[in-house]
């Protein structure tokens, strides 16, 4: 049994070989996706999507798919909610086959009556608009006659000049019938003048009259009016504006011609009669024709709605059920399948503390199926690099996010998640400190976290969700951020006083006067920063020395606390060579440098330099000197001090070399021994033994590698591909990489230091100071105004305004910059020193994964 | 620069404060063993003992630096905004 899996590194994984009845294939990849522990190995990667074996049921659920999205979009069209898909996931279980085809015939039906109901709808909707729009053309076209047959005296005084009565047999017929004329009115038949009326767009209306008038060589008379209200396009809901037009015209060809101009430029026409009588039983007829329309058109509706809301009942459970399905399937599509023992073979990686739990999940579906074969689980011995899985629950995700997002921690090495779970919250509080701010964050997180179910059913975009996930980090990062404001005594600004200074003022002052606070003796401030430097002139020359300082021993903790991960990953690899050819040389070159800055700092304060006769000496200084030039030491912290200093730098110095040559070396011999044994890697002895056509023996291993996988067919080949990741030890490659990784990691020590006090000390620095400047600018400058009832007013305005910019300015702005460094400093600072991050991700087959990737709503 | 006289005097007094410092490193060191034997039993031990006892570290290096700075300080606080009457002490 494998060790128990915890955060502080991968799950030891196991590759597994699945013999699984070819009948309950489904079902026995439907339960290993709920549990959501096993990574399926595609054993035809040569084959395509469409050569593979169940490449029909998925064409199927596809289909299925397309029906239920339909139905969707139909939904959303009509304005129907889904019943949200986590009222479901929890309860639902794997359906039968039989359950997925009748799920399969029923959206088939289902589709069929809502597209022939949309059809309906559309058509009607149709016909409705042109009704519509006929009434328009009735009601606006019957005002141009009215207005027209009072003028029909002076249009026929310019006809009866020339050629009318010639024309007057040939012309007599209208388009809409137009000799009715009883009422003693004078008829436009009679000016055998024929009339073209209809509705158009409104944006075209200009390109009609031109081209009309082109056309036609101004031998027409239009009439166009708007139609106030927009008319909507049924096939796409879109408003359009349209008006009315008659045209009168003289000829029958030119009519049809004005008729076929209309039509291309997307003109409805629509037939007018002359006669205001008929007109008159026109418009009523419409309207009865409109009146029943709409009534069957009310009823299409609302069996539509009916249908779907019906539908909106359970679309989301279809939805993930025909997903999981789909899933099975193209999971299925990944296994061999061996046709004498109709047998379905499956290769897969899991937790080897999870095999118990499949094996009895597996027995499960058996016993359910009642069949005699059972599904065989057999552990295959591999060199293949297994895929790193580090156990997370919702408190460490988040965090191990962190980590993932660097890099992905190469198989069972050390997860840098561990510490980051303090240290990355810690070094954020130290650029944040603030009791006030650090609670309001404790407050927010907390919240977040009280609600975390509920807030978890419901959708948040995608800011909210950003600090949902986030929800244990910045209850962390809120609580370290009190107790960091608590040491450096602010709160929003402000300083504690309820612990007694050690500073003293003198009692008698007068007012401006200049004065220095003098130490109380046998008495020193027990926690945190002394409140009487604040507000002092010379605050930030005590505050800037001291936060500096604590930022180099605090970046000196967190990198030597990250590089004995480098020997804790040699011990756990075996690996001697990183041991004293890496660890050791980096520790001792480090320590001897930084490792002696941080001793001398704190030894500096330990100092009562007032009592000694010596200057306090300043430790950059001594630091470059013992560089620049070691054995002499300008000024004294210690005796003996320059025999310590060169010693250290000798040491320091003699780690370079070591550091450089001694694992190229190493290696090097070790692959001579084994050589001088007559010992070849796995995949050449293969080149050897296995190579019967191609005798080129400079082939190469590439080659050697090629012919096995094509040698081995079915179930040979599973686990015997093994030498992927076997590589050829080559001296120069590997003395180039050591060269890097010295020069990188020398320089870094330096620079790596500098960012520490840079970030750490910078940031907080700058925290503070803005705190203190929103301060004075908003509350505590109205304290001090002069009339009371301006100072209540002031209190209460300015007050709101510095609530309001500590949240956005102060927790939210600063917050992220000082979440971005502390990120960088994980990254960059201390995940170098150790991390080596060349894992592949484990992605199991999991339903649950599945749906919060794609979610159905 | 003080006389030698009360030098033995002073820096017997600064031992006695270091003494603060061991005495909270025990204190810490008590509470991250009390947290390494009584985390909870089961899959998130290992995150239960690591958080716990690296923000007890965490948490002891903030303050023991704090007040290692102010022990002997180098300068004083100085102030010109004092009004008579109102000494902050």
């Amino acid at each position: 049994m494998a060790p128990q899996d915890t955060f502080f590194r991968s799950s030891d994984m196991s590759l597994t070989q699945l013999y699984i009845a070819n009948e309950i294939g489904r079902e026995v990849v439907s339960s290993l996706g709920e549990i959501g522990q096993v990574q399926f190995r595609d054993l035809n990667p040569d084959t395509n999507a469409f050569q593979r074996t169940f490449t029909k049921e998925i064409r199927r659920l596809d289909n299925v798919e397309r029906q239920l999205r339909y139905f969707h979009a139909q939904m959303e069209k009509a304005g129907i909610t889904m019943r949200p898909s986590n009222d479901f996931s929890d309860t639902l279980a794997a359906p039968l086959a039989s359950e997925i085809d009748e799920l399969a015939e029923r959206s088939e039906s289902l589709e069929q009556r809502i597209a022939s109901l949309n059809d309906s709808y559309e058509t009607l909707k149709k016909r409705e608009v042109e009704l519509a729009e006929w009434r328009w053309v009735l009601r606006e076209a019957g005002g141009f006659f009215d207005r027209a047959h009072t003028q029909t005296e002076d249009i026929r005084q310019s006809f009866d000049n020339d050629e009318a009565p010639l024309l007057r047999d040939v012309e007599q017929h209208g388009p809409a019938g137009a000799n009715g004329d009883t009422q003693g009115q004078q008829s436009f038949s009679e000016l055998n003048i024929g009339f073209v009326s209809g509705v158009i767009p409104r944006d075209r209306i200009g390109a009609f009259e031109r081209i009309l008038w082109r056309t036609l060589r101004g031998n027409l008379y239009m009439n166009q009016s708007e139609i106030a209200d927009p008319i909507i396009d049924p096939t796409n809901n879109e408003e359009i504006h349209k008006n009315v037009f008659v045209i009168f015209a003289h000829g029958k060809n030119i009519l049809a011609k004005i008729r076929k101009i209309s039509e291309s430029l997307g003109a409805s026409l629509y037939g007018v009669d002359e006669n205001s009588e008929l007109r008159r039983d026109q418009i009523h007829e419409v309207n009865t024709r409109l009146g029943d329309v709409t009534n069957v058109l009310r009823n299409t509706k609302s069996t539509l709605d009916a249908e779907l809301s019906q539908i909106a009942r359970s679309l989301a459970a279809w939805m993930i059920i025909v997903k999981k399905e789909k899933a099975v399937y193209d999971t299925l599509n990944k296994f061999s399948y061996d046709q004498a023992r109709k047998t379905l073979i499956a290769e897969a990686w899991c937790p080897t503390n999870s095999l118990a739990l499949i094996k009895s999940t597996l027995q499960d579906v058996n016993d359910r199926a009642g069949l005699s074969v059972p599904t065989i689980v057999n552990q295959i011995q591999t060199n293949k690099t297994p895929p790193t899985y580090v156990r997370t629950n919702k408190f460490t995700e988040a965090f191990q996010t962190i980590v993932n997002s660097y890099g992905i921690p190469k198989y069972s090495e050390v997860n840098p998640g561990i510490y980051t779970v303090v240290t990355f919250p810690f070094l954020f509080a130290v650029m944040f400190g603030d009791f006030g701010h650090g609670f309001l964050m404790t407050l927010t997180a907390t919240a977040l976290i009280l609600f975390e179910k509920k807030l978890a059913r419901t959708k948040l975009d995608e800011i909210s969700s950003m600090f949902f996930y986030g929800r244990y980090i910045m209850l962390l990062m809120g609580i370290f951020s009190m107790y960091t404001g608590f040491i450096y005594n602010d709160i929003f600004s402000r300083p504690f006083t309820f612990i007694s200074s050690q500073w003293q003022w003198p009692q008698d002052i007068t007012a401006g006067q200049s004065v220095e606070a003098s130490i109380t003796e046998g008495y020193r401030f027990p926690i945190g920063l002394d409140w009487n430097w604040h507000g002092a002139e010379n605050s930030l020359l005590f505050s800037n020395s001291m936060k500096m300082k604590m930022s180099i021993l605090l970046g000196w903790c967190h990198m030597t606390f990250a590089l004995t991960f480098q020997y804790i990953n040699a011990r756990h690899f075996k690996s001697k060579v990183d041991l004293w050819g890496n660890f050791v040389p980096s520790m001792l070159f480090f320590q001897s440098i930084f490792g002696y800055l941080s001793l001398t700092i704190i030894y500096k304060w330990t100092i009562n330099w007032q009592e000694t006769d010596l200057a306090p000496p300043s430790l950059l200084n001594m630091l470059i000197f013992m560089f620049l030039s070691p054995g002499t030491v300008t000024e004294r912290l210690y005796s003996g001090q320059s025999a310590v200093q060169v010693i250290l730098l000798l040491i320091a110095v003699c780690q370079v070399p070591i550091m450089l040559l001694l694992k190229p070396f190493w290696l090097r011999h070790e692959h001579n021994k084994s050589r001088a044994l007559g010992y070849r890697g796995l995949g050449e002895q293969t080149h050897f033994s296995a190579l019967d056509e191609d005798g080129d023996a400079n082939g190469g291993y590439g080659g050697a590698r090629d012919s096995l996988a094509s040698d081995g067919e079915g179930v040979a080949m599973l686990a015997q591909d093994i030498d992927e990741e076997h590589e050829e030890f080559v001296f120069g490659d590997e003395m180039i990489h050591q060269v890097i990784h010295t020069i990188e990691f020398c320089l870094n020590c330096i620079s790596h230091t500098a960012s520490y006090l840079r970030l750490l000390w910078a940031l907080s620095l700058a925290h503070q100071q803005l705190s203190i400047v929103l301060w004075n600018m908003t509350l505590g400058g109205s304290f001090e105004t002069e009339s009371p009832v301006v100072r209540v007013i002031m209190i209460v305005v300015t007050f709101y305004m510095w609530f309001v910019l500590s949240v956005i300015v102060l927790c939210v702005m600063e917050g992220t910059s000082a979440m971005l460094h502390a990120l960088r400093l994980h990254w960059v600072e201390a995940m170098s020193k150790h991390f080596m991050g060349e894992g592949t991700p484990f992605l199991p087959f999991s339903f649950k994964t599945l749906l919060e990737e794609d979610p159905v709503d | 620069m003080a006389t030698g006289e009360n030098q033995p005097i002073e820096l017997r007094s600064n031992i006695i404060y270091s003494w603060s410092l061991l005495v909270g490193l025990i204190v810490v060191v008590a509470a991250s063993v009390a947290a390494w034997f009584f985390a909870p039993k089961n899959e998130s031990r290992t995150v239960w003992r690591s958080t716990l006892i690296l923000s007890f570290i965490s948490c002891y290096l903030m303050w023991a630096i704090v007040f290692l700075a102010q022990l002997n300080p180098l300068i004083a606080p100085k102030r010109a905004d004092i009004r008579p009457g109102h000494v902050p002490n």
